[in-house]
């Protein structure tokens, strides 16, 4: 090579070796650009450390119709500092927020470094600041949950609070199945230093369906708040039950609140009392000592006793609400003039071994099992507990001296309705996740009595209706019914004379029942016995139901068969 | 003139067998370049990796911000639904449009007469029944009764189909 060639040859080399190397430098620049100084563009739902909450699922009624769902909303706030123009930007806002103007130019002129504005505005209005483009605001979503229906079922769904914490019902109890698992975005390397990216979708909250039926609840809250209103009660639960499931159809207590604002007097409004408070059952639970006197075969349905108005049990004297002697008497009459002198007499011929034995097997002081959440299990002192009495034996047989949720008093009904199979209350009926649905099935819990006892005592309840609970009486239908008016324990100490607590819990069609209902009033002063406070509230719901379940009249629905 | 031939050593590196000419020439300076074309080669590598994962992150950032905005419009329809279903507005329209809790309920009893079974209905494929017709209503006796039962039905009263109407 010449020297003019080999000065040229390596001008060249030079040259193209400063190109290679201009854009090795730009590359390398373009990398530290997007590992070091650029971080990744957030995503929506995303919180800092780059996690997403998902929607929390929805809950509906047996039918799909809505009772609980979480929605967006928007927080519009400010930061002060870079608002350009801070007059037109109130004069607009003050329009669209629709607050006073004055208001929104203090905070725009506060100094601060953000300022709220105006919390849970729809999307349309968030869109629309958003449009204007001005700088300085911003939009925060935020999910919260909305109860379409107001106090409907309030009781039973429980409530999700501003901060996303699920307090009460199926809210709490399903918390973590509604709330979803969250996902998220992990930015990685692998060995060779490369760039990874991890992403995990959030898995949405599974939506619930309840047994409630909306209809039914509404109707069971409507004659609940009427029974309550007209009887000057302190509070009223209502319970409504498929015997054959044990499925919850409705389930109310008055008064109520709204779990959309959760403003109360009193935050024992937030408890649901059908599960999560208990009461004496009074009269009601006879038919419970009936039932099991009737299947360990101490009486039968021809049994009679000599009824003399008082028996004494233990040392304690227990006399009939009515004061009276009844003279001979029948087990039906016993159950339809609810004498304590004659259930007294039944419990003590069953011994106290077997009638608690019963008493736990119809599911009294143990958890139902329901699907709520803060169930309580009652208690009854037995034989072997020091605060046991011989009179217990007595006086635990007219349901006084032991105390039961509502549930498992109607849940007990069930049972005798039910053939004497006793069914887990539940009220969740299906699942659905993803597109996967998972029905609950329903679920025997253990039989109780025997079909013919479980007969026996319907007919003796049907008897009752007939000749004293007439309340209860619906033409063209055969109701199976019983009331209980039970004392109140007073704070001092001993029963309050005045105070009582009035119940009535029935179900029909007797033969095959299609529905049971419990109505429990607490305190209600115009009317103290369970037949004249609470039977006029069964009556009311089980008239209704007979119309919303189409069950027509026993003569018809008979006549088919 | 003679030749010389070209004695390579044998202890010469393989860079210089193959490149001696280039390498006698450039020396060293084939050696940087050589090194600064695979530095560029995985200085790209690496850019098309962030790239493409810059990508994806952008994508799945579109993607998110849809689904999430699908999921509002979904909660606002629910909502929306859910007010029209609402029990106390569906009573207070029903209301004003006239409408009332029946203050009676009668149940009606329909006896309908079993229907004829077809002829060669026995089961098998169509071609079996191919031709064959299907029972003539029982002529105008049997709309007349039907007719008259809900006359009697709308005027008062219930009627069973099988009794004689008047």
């Amino acid at each position: 090579m010449t020297a003019t060639r080999e000065a040229q040859f390596y001008r060249r080399m030079f040259a193209t070796a400063a190109l290679l190397l201009m854009v090795v430098a730009a590359a390398m620049g373009r990398l530290a650009y997007l590992q070091i100084t650029a971080p990744p563009p957030p995503l929506p739902g995303e919180r800092g450390t780059g996690t997403f909450v998902p929607q929390r699922g929805s809950i509906y009624d047996s039918h799909g119709y809505l009772l609980a769902v979480s929605a967006t909303v928007y927080d519009i706030g400010a930061c002060p500092a870079k608002i350009t123009d801070t007059l037109t930007t109130a004069d607009r806002l003050s329009q669209e927020l629709q607050q006073p103007r004055s208001q929104i130019l203090d905070s725009l002129q506060s100094g601060l470094s953000y300022v709220q504005l105006k919390r849970g505005v729809g999307k349309d209005v968030s869109d629309k600041i958003a449009s204007w483009q001005l700088s300085g605001l911003q939009a925060d979503p935020r999910s919260v949950r909305y109860y379409p229906n107001g106090p409907l079922a309030a009781c039973v769904l429980g409530f999700v609070n501003a901060e996303g914490k699920a307090s009460h019902g199926v809210e709490a109890r399903y918390d973590d199945e509604l709330a979803g698992k969250p996902g998220y975005r992990v930015l990685d390397r692998d060995a060779m230093g490369g760039l990874l990216y991890r992403f995990q979708p959030p898995q949405e909250g599974t939506d619930l369906y309840l047994t409630l039926d909306r209809n039914i609840q509404a109707l069971v809250e409507e004659a609940l708040a009427k029974g309550v209103t007209s009887t000057a009660a302190r509070r009223g639960v209502a319970i409504v039950m498929d015997p054959r499931t044990g499925a919850i159809l409705a389930m109310a207590s008055y008064p109520t609140h709204d779990p959309n604002l959760r403003v109360v007097s009193d935050a024992s409004l937030f408890t649901n009392p059908a599960v999560s408070t208990t009461y004496e059952p009074g009269s009601v639970f006879k038919v419970v000592t009936i039932a099991s006197a009737l299947d360990l075969g101490v009486i039968s349905p021809s049994s009679t006793y000599y009824d003399r108005g008082e028996i004494v049990v233990g040392g304690r004297p227990i006399r009939n609400s009515d004061g009276q002697a009844h003279g001979e008497t029948t087990i039906a009459e016993l159950l339809a003039y609810s004498l304590n002198v004659g259930s007294a007499t039944v419990s003590t011929k069953l011994g106290r071994g077997k009638f608690y034995e019963y008493v736990r097997r119809f599911g009294f002081s143990q958890l139902s099992g329901v699907d709520l959440a803060y169930e309580t299990a009652g208690w009854v002192r037995i034989p072997g507990n020091p605060e046991w009495h011989e009179s217990d034996l007595a006086t635990n047989s007219f349901g006084q001296g032991l105390a039961a949720t509502p549930l498992q008093m109607l849940s007990a009904i069930c049972a005798v309705a039910n053939d004497g199979v006793l069914m887990r209350p539940y009220i969740v009926g299906r699942k659905v996740a993803g597109g996967n649905v998972t029905v609950v099935s329903p679920q025997m819990v253990r039989r109780v009595v025997s079909p013919e006892a479980a007969a026996q005592v319907t007919d003796m309840l049907v008897y009752a209706v007939d000749r004293v609970q007439t309340v209860a009486a619906i033409p063209g239908y055969r109701v199976a019914a019983k009331s209980g008016t039970s004392q109140v324990y007073a704070e001092t100490g001993g029963y309050d004379p005045k105070e009582t607590v009035a119940s009535f819990a029935g179900y029909a069609p007797a033969d095959d029942p299609r529905f049971a209902v419990l109505v429990v009033l607490d305190r209600p002063q115009k009317e103290q016995w369970g037949s004249r406070a609470a039977g006029p509230v069964f009556r009311e719901i089980a008239q209704q139901l007979f119309t919303l379940l189409a069950i027509p009249p026993d003569n018809v629905r008979l006549a088919r068969r | 003139m003679a030749s010389h031939p070209v004695v390579v050593p044998y202890r010469q590196s393989w860079l210089r067998r193959t490149a001696h000419h280039w390498y006698d020439t450039l020396g060293p300076w084939l050696c940087v370049l050589a090194v600064i074309l695979v530095i560029a080669l995985l200085a790209f590598v690496y850019l098309a990796q962030a790239s493409y994962v810059a990508r994806q992150i952008d994508m799945m950032a579109k993607l998110e911000k849809d689904r999430c905005k699908l999921h509002e419009e979904n909660s606002a329809l629910l909502l929306e639904i859910a007010q029209y279903e609402d029990v106390s507005r569906i009573k207070t329209e029903a209301r004003a449009m006239g409408l009332g809790e029946p203050t009676r309920i009668e149940y009606v009893e329909v006896t309908v007469d079993d229907p004829l079974p077809l002829p060669g209905s026995r089961g098998g494929p169509l071609s079996d029944v191919r031709g064959a017709q299907l029972p003539a209503p029982q002529g105008p006796a049997f709309l007349s009764g039907i007719w008259q039962q809900f006359r009697n039905w709308i005027i008062g009263g219930t009627v069973r189909a099988d009794q004689p109407s008047r």
